[in-house]
């Protein structure tokens, strides 16, 4: 059999869809190479080479507990790989052959970008299984097959719409465990919120303009933001925000559009993203158009997702004390409703603080 | 963009009053503008991206840092190249368009641009200068100077390239009109053909009076609406600024073609 072989997961990387998955038995694909002539026909498996403390008792129950844990967020979640015969051909390198999983546990644990290790192994007829070769996989659990702007097809190098396995590092990683569309669009909205102030602030000294999201969407460059680089520098703005969370979350199968309110319209005291201070944005007492990652038609109807800013929560949105409230799947709403709308603006700037759902789109990557 | 956007944003900004205008004595088109890196005194490039986004004409984004202070400066320029002044004057207001603030005004100073805006505190800078929209921003965490900035990006556009100094400089082969003349409101296909000795990209600026050289589709063309002698003078520029020029001259005269 083949030298024995171990690479590390992100140079292995695989994505699954759950929904899509889910009932299905998972397969993947393996090619071996003998190197002993006299090996004609083999059975191979994989097993899992981390596998939970024997021990009995408080300490062992105890133990198994954390285990679980661990493995739900970072551990193995595609089980193992079934025994089957392999028989060689002349040449000694076999085709790419086909491998049923079991214990497959990606469906319980939900969103997730995790490491699989396993341990292959040979057997002749009657024999004791030897190990032969490590292999370890990065796996991304998404909830459904990416929406656009992210596409499945072509299959080239030049279709830059794929879904980016450096965007699925951060997507799964802050949408973890999570099973459903608005958890996961909820978590993505918190995090890019939590960006602030640290990694990025609202826009203040340049009158709130876009910075990564003009025309197409810099995925690069808020990608090297996040790493702790340059980026497009620290500012960014609602349309920027609407686009991190709705690119962000669609990787992972969500379905959310970036769409504008407005036009010109007075704002009740919001916390911008990266601020400590309550105030109607930098001061200028009204927005000329605000943008959200939004559901569906982007209507007064649909819920938005709104990384850009904390609207106040309580009962009366116009004044002090504030409650803060990140709008996560809140429903956008008319005048009087006491959703999103009467958080975002004054009584007199509701009218104004329509939704322009002709404007509603995904941008697309660079 | 939205109809009903694009109108409230030229109410917003007056775009009547100042759609058109030219502040240079003459027409000035610019072709293939590329950055370098070096247009910027005190600023280096981190990044120089060229975008073809749809619905928005071609655009160079880069990211500036300081050449000599470690500072946490950044500055965010981003060029828009339009097909004309005109159209350069509508990208302005989509542009303008992508501002929250309510309070981004019209800057009085004729030394930015043939029309500029910016955000209060001068953390932005949004200006048109013949057929070319420059955004010239604050991007670090300290604070940049961006009317300065934008100032000598704008001094850079419109000045006439030197063409002495530089030893490997473009040749133009080929700068041609149409023979005879040309009559008022109407337009010649310009024919320019350039070349760099090392083989490198070369943009070319189109200093014209009193028409203006457009592009329309995938060609030139020089239009002028008044009737006399007609002067066109192109740059072509390398990477080095390197520059070669070359004039020609027409006559329009009165009348239907």
């Amino acid at each position: 059999m083949a030298a024995r072989l171990s690479i590390n997961p992100e140079d292995s990387p695989v994505a699954y869809a759950l929904a899509e998955t889910k009932g299905n038995t998972i397969t993947i694909q393996a090619q071996f190479r003998r190197l002993d002539p006299r090996l004609r026909a083999v059975e191979i498996r994989a097993v899992d080479p981390i596998v939970p403390s024997g021990n009995s008792g408080c300490l062992g129950w105890l133990w198994r507990l954390i285990f679980a844990i661990l493995r739900l967020l970072f551990g193995n979640v595609l089980g193992e790989v079934k025994a089957r015969r392999v028989v060689f051909p002349a040449s000694g390198l076999t085709s790419l052959e086909t491998f049923q999983l079991r214990r497959v546990r990606l469906w319980r644990a939900g969103v997730g970008v995790r490491a699989t290790t396993w341990r292959w192994q040979y057997r002749r007829r009657k024999h004791p299984w030897t190990d032969f070769a490590t292999s370890e996989h990065r796996i991304y659990s998404v909830l459904e097959t990416p929406k656009a702007p992210w596409q499945q097809t072509p299959h080239a190098a030049s279709n830059t719409q794929l879904p980016w396995s450096d965007v699925l590092d951060y997507a799964c990683r802050w949408a973890v465990l999570t099973k459903n569309r608005d958890d996961a669009a909820a978590r993505v909205t918190r995090e890019v919120y939590n960006l602030g102030p640290g990694t990025v602030v609202y826009d203040c000294p340049g009158g709130g303009s876009t910075r990564y999201a003009l025309g197409q969407f810099n995925c690069t460059a808020f990608l090297e933001r996040l790493r702790g680089g340059i980026g497009n520098g620290v500012y960014v703005n609602c349309t920027d925000c609407a686009t991190f969370v709705s690119t962000f979350a669609n990787i992972l199968g969500c379905d959310l559009w970036q769409s504008r309110m407005g036009w010109g319209f007075d704002l009740n005291s919001i916390l911008a993203i990266g601020s400590s201070t309550w105030q109607t944005a930098c001061g200028w007492g009204g927005f000329s158009y605000h943008e959200v990652a939004w559901k569906g038609a982007c209507n007064a109807n649909e819920e938005v997702y709104d990384a850009c800013l904390l609207v106040d929560g309580d009962a009366d949105p116009t004044a002090a004390p504030h409650t803060p409230l990140l709008p996560v799947n809140l429903r956008f709403g008319n005048p009087g409703d006491g959703v999103y709308r009467d958080r975002l603006a004054t009584p007199a700037g509701r009218p104004a603080c329509a939704p322009q759902p002709t404007t509603r789109q995904r941008r697309t990557m660079n | 963009m939205a109809t009903e956007m694009l109108d409230e944003l030229k109410r917003r900004y007056a775009y009547e009053a100042w759609q058109g205008t030219n502040r240079l004595p003459e027409n000035l088109f610019i072709q293939g503008l590329f950055l370098t890196g070096d247009e910027l005194p005190g600023w280096r490039a981190h990044r120089i991206q060229d975008v073809l986004a749809a619905g928005w004409p071609r655009m160079i984004q880069s990211i500036w840092v300081p050449t000599q202070s470690a500072s946490d400066a950044l500055c965010d320029l981003v060029v828009f190249e339009c097909g004309s002044r005109a159209e350069a004057h509508g990208v302005l207001v989509r542009v303008l368009g992508e501002f929250q603030s309510p309070r981004v005004r019209a800057r009085s100073e004729a030394s930015i641009g043939d029309v500029a805006f910016g955000a209060q505190g001068d953390g932005a800078i949004a200006f048109a200068r013949a057929n070319l929209v420059v955004l010239a921003r604050d991007a670090g965490r300290a604070k940049a100077p961006i009317a300065e900035i934008a100032e000598a990006f704008d001094g850079d556009v419109v000045r006439k390239p030197t063409l002495e100094g530089v030893t490997v400089v473009p040749e133009i082969r080929r700068f041609e009109l149409p023979a005879g003349e040309i009559h008022v409101g109407g337009r010649v296909v310009l024919e320019v053909e350039a070349a760099d000795p090392l083989g490198r990209p070369l943009w070319h600026k189109f200093f014209s009076s009193p028409g203006q050289v457009r592009q329309e589709d995938d060609r030139l063309v020089y239009e002028t609406e008044s009737a006399g002698p007609q002067e066109i003078t192109v740059y072509a520029i390398n990477g080095n600024r390197g520059a070669a020029s070359q004039q020609a001259q027409l006559t329009a005269v009165q009348g239907v073609k």
